[in-house]
C-alpha cells in the first residue's frame, strides 16, 4: 500500500506526439481511483508511468514520497493487469503461482496463497485446467487471481473488464470492489467507460488530450462538473448546453437562450462580471416535463421518445433548439405538445470558454 | 464433329493433378516397391527374389552401421540448430541496433546450394592447407584430420549442417516471437520474472506448435541429407558419412544393385512416413490448441 504523486509529469511519444502534458496526480493511501476519459487521452500513458513500464520526458513519480522515476516495475514491485488478457501457457494454478515462482516463495505458501486467490475470484473449480482453453471472462479472473496473489504496492488495472463478456463484468466488478475493500490496497483503474468509473472509484481523474482536466469525487463530477468537457462527458448522455445571455427584466436576472430563459436572481451577482456570453448546462434527467400546461414552463414539440432502460429519452424542439431531457414515466408521445421546465438549482452556468461558473 | 461440352473439359483438367500424381509419385514408388522383390543388377535381367532382398537389408551391418549414423547425425545436428538457433532468437529480440544487418549476415549461409556448401567445407577442413585448421593453430589448437579420421569426418558433416541450418530456426523462431503480443512480456516482467526466463516460460510455449514445424521440417531434411555431405566427403573416409541416402546412392548408381537399391529405398520411404506421421500429429496438436 502506498500513496502515489506524480508531479508535474509530461511524456512526449518521438519527437511531437505529447501524450501527456503536466499531470499532477496524488492517489491517496488505499483509495481506488479512476482514470477515465476517451481514447487517447493519456490514461494508458499515465498508468504505464506509474507501473514503470515508461520512463516520462518530465516530471517525477513518488510512492510513500520516494522518487521512484528511476526505478523499474520489478522494483517498484507493482501488479498490472492489461486490457489485452495475459495468460500464460500453462495451467490456471501455475498461472497465478508463477510470480510467487519467481520471488521463490516457499512451495507451502505458494499453494496457500494461489488457492486463496483462485476461491476469491471464483475459479477454483478450474485450477488444473489449461488457462488458454477458458472463456475470455474466467482467463480475465486468472489474470486478475496472478496480480492479486502478491502483495503488491498498487494494483493497476488497465481497462481489465473491456474484453469480457457483460455477465463477467459486473461480477469482476463487485469482486474487484469487495477485494479493494478488504484489502485497502491502493488501486488504480483505467477505463473509458464512465459506469465502471463512477460506480467503482472514490475518485476520478478525468482526462483529455493528456490533460488532467478535473480530479474529484464521482459526485463532484456529476454535480459540479469543472468545465463543459467534464459535464459532457460524464453521464449518458452527458449535460447539454446552450449559449445564454444575461437579462434583467422587472427585477429579475434571466439567462435568455431566445427560445426560453431560466430565473437566476438568486445567483446572478456572480455572472454579471462575465457579460453576457455565457453557456447554460443542464442534465437530461435534470429537466421536468410535463404533457400539461403549467405555470412558469415553457412549450416544447416532442420529436422523438427512445426507451433507455427503465428511463425515456425524449428530444423536445423548441425553435433552432433541441432538448434532451430523460425522464423515468411520461404520457408525452411524438408529436405532443410538452411542457418543460428547466430547475434553477440543477442548471449549471459556465463561461463562453467552457469554465463553471456556478 | 460432336462439340466437347463444358463439363467434359472440365473433367478432363481435373485429371491433370490425377496425372500427375499418378505419374510422377506413384508410378515411380510402385516401381520401386516392385523392383525391391527381384534380384536386378545393371546389364542383367530382373529375376523375382521374394524377400531376399529384406532378408539381406536387416542382415546388412553397413545397414545398421548406416541407419546408426543417419540417426545420430539428425539429432545431432537438429539439436544443436534448436540450441543455437533459438539461442540466437532471443540475441536478436533483446539487440536493439544493427537487427537488419544481423539478418542479412544470418541468411548468408541459408541462400547457398548445399552441393556448393560441402565443396567450400571440403576445402575449409582440408587438413593441409584448410582454414578451419590455420584458425585452430592461430589460438594454439593443433589441427585435426577433419574429412580424414571417421568420428572427425562425422563430426565435420555436423558443423556444416549446424552451420547452414541455424539460421533458418533463428529467423523463424524470431518471426514467431515478434508476432507474440507485447502485454505478455510486460506482464511477465511485472510478475517479477527476468528476461531469460520470461523468454524460456512464457515466450517459447507460446510459439510451441511453430517450434514443432521447424523440429518436422529439420528432421526430415537431416535424415535424407545427400548433396552437402556427398561434396564434401562422398560418404567416407569409409563409411564414416555413409547415410541413409548416399547408402541407396552408392548402391544404386555406383554398383548398380537395382534391385537390393529400391529395397533400401522402400524402407527409407516406410522410415520417412512415420517420422512424418508422429512429428505432424505433433505439430498438428500444437497448433490445435494454439
Amino acid at each position: 500500500m502506498v500513496e502515489i504523486f506524480l508531479d508535474n509529469v509530461t511524456h512526449i511519444y518521438g519527437k511531437e506526439v505529447k501524450a501527456l502534458d503536466s499531470t499532477t496526480l496524488r492517489v491517496e493511501n488505499g483509495s481506488l481511483i479512476a482514470l477515465l476519459g476517451p481514447s487517447g487521452c493519456g490514461k494508458t500513458t499515465t498508468m504505464r508511468i506509474i507501473a514503470g513500464l515508461l520512463r516520462p520526458t518530465s516530471g517525477r513519480v513518488y510512492f510513500d514520497n520516494v522518487d521512484v522515476t528511476e526505478r523499474s516495475s520489478q522494483e517498484r514491485n507493482v501488479a498490472m493487469v492489461f486490457q489485452f488478457i495475459v495468460i500464460y501457457d500453462k495451467t490456471v494454478f501455475e498461472n497465478i503461482e508463477f510470480p510467487l515462482l519467481v520471488r521463490k516463495v516457499p512451495k507451502e505458501e505458494r499453494i496457500k496463497r494461489v488457492k486463496h486467490a483462485a476461491e476469491l475470484m471464483g475459479i477454483s473449480n478450474v485450477l488444473n485446467q489449461q488457462a488458454r482453453k477458458l472463456d475470455p471472462g474466467t482467463r480475465q479472473k486468472v489474470a486478475l487471481a496472478r496480480a492479486f496473489v502478491r502483495q503488491p504496492t498498487v494494483f493497476l488495472l488497465d481497462e481489465p473488464l473491456t474484453n469480457v463478456d457483460p455477465q463477467t463484468r459486473l461480477e469482476l466488478r463487485k469482486i474487484i470492489k469487495e477485494l479493494q475493500k478488504d484489502l485497502h490496497q491502493t488501486m488504480i483503474y483505467v477505463t473509458h467507460d464512465q459506469a465502471e468509473a463512477l460506480t467503482l472509484s472514490e475518485k476520478i481523474a478525468v482526462m483529455k488530450d493528456g490533460k488532467m482536466i478535473q480530479y474529484d469525487t464521482p459526485e463532484a463530477l456529476y454535480d459540479k462538473p469543472k468545465n463543459t468537457f467534464v459535464a459532457w462527458f460524464i453521464g449518458n448522455p452527458g449535460m447539454q448546453f446552450f449559449d445564454v445571455s444575461l437579462k434583467q427584466s422587472d427585477g429579475a436576472f434571466l439567462l435568455d437562450a431566445g427560445e426560453f430563459s431560466v430565473d437566476v436572481s438568486n445567483v446572478s451577482g456572480q455572472l454579471v462580471k462575465y457579460g453576457n456570453e455565457l453557456k447554460l448546462g443542464i442534465r437530461p434527467e435534470n429537466i421536468q416535463v410535463s404533457s400539461q400546461k403549467k405555470v412558469g414552463w415553457f412549450n416544447t414539440k416532442c420529436t422523438m421518445v427512445e426507451r433507455v432502460g427503465n428511463m425515456h429519452l425524449l428530444t423536445l424542439g423548441k425553435g433552432r433548439l433541441e432538448i434532451k431531457a430523460k425522464i423515468k414515466e411520461t404520457d408525452v408521445r411524438e408529436g405532443d405538445t410538452a411542457w418543460v421546465q428547466f430547475p434553477s438549482e440543477k442548471v449549471r452556468v459556465y463561461s463562453k470558454a467552457g469554465e463553471l461558473i456556478i | 464433329m460432336k462439340k466437347i461440352s463444358f463439363r467434359s473439359k472440365t473433367l478432363f483438367l481435373a485429371l491433370i493433378p490425377m496425372i500427375y500424381l499418378y505419374g510422377l509419385v506413384i508410378y515411380p514408388f510402385a516401381s520401386v516397391i516392385y523392383y525391391s522383390f527381384f534380384s536386378y543388377d545393371i546389364g542383367g535381367t530382373p529375376v523375382f527374389n521374394g524377400v531376399g532382398n529384406y532378408i539381406q537389408l536387416f542382415t546388412d551391418p553397413q545397414f545398421y552401421r548406416t541407419l546408426g549414423l543417419t540417426l545420430s547425425y539428425s539429432i545431432l545436428a537438429v539439436g544443436a540448430e534448436f540450441l543455437f538457433g533459438i539461442g540466437l532468437a532471443y540475441l536478436l529480440v533483446h539487440i536493439s541496433r544493427g537487427r537488419s544487418v544481423a539478418t542479412s549476415i544470418l541468411i548468408l549461409p541459408l541462400v547457398m546450394t548445399p552441393a556448393v556448401a560441402g565443396i567450400i567445407w571440403r576445402i575449409m577442413f582440408d587438413a593441409g592447407f584448410g582454414h578451419v585448421n590455420f584458425y585452430l593453430s592461430l589460438i594454439g589448437i593443433p589441427g585435426q584430420k577433419w574429412l580424414i579420421r571417421p568420428t572427425e569426418a562425422f563430426i565435420s558433416t555436423v558443423i556444416v549442417d549446424v552451420w547452414q541450418w541455424t539460421p533458418f530456426v533463428t529467423l523463424v523462431t524470431f518471426a514467431g516471437l515478434t508476432t507474440l503480443p507485447v502485454e505478455l512480456v510486460e506482464s511477465a516482467y511485472i510478475d517479477g520474472a527476468s528476461e531469460f526466463r520470461t523468454f524460456k516460460d512464457i515466450l517459447l510455449p507460446r510459439i510451441r506448435a511453430l517450434l514443432y514445424i521447424i523440429l518436422f521440417l529439420r528432421v526430415i531434411d537431416t535424415l535424407k541429407i545427400f548433396d552437402t555431405v556427398y561434396t564434401m566427403t562422398g560418404g567416407g573416409p569409409g563409411t564414416a558419412t555413409t547415410y541413409m541416402s548416399i547408402f541407396n546412392y552408392l548402391n544404386l548408381m555406383t554398383f548398380y544393385h537395382i534391385g537390393y537399391g529400391c529395397t533400401i529405398a522402400a524402407f527409407f520411404i516406410v522410415l520417412m512416413n512415420v517420422v512424418v506421421t508422429v512429428l505432424s500429429k505433433k505439430a498438428g496438436a500444437a497448433l490445435f490448441a494454439a
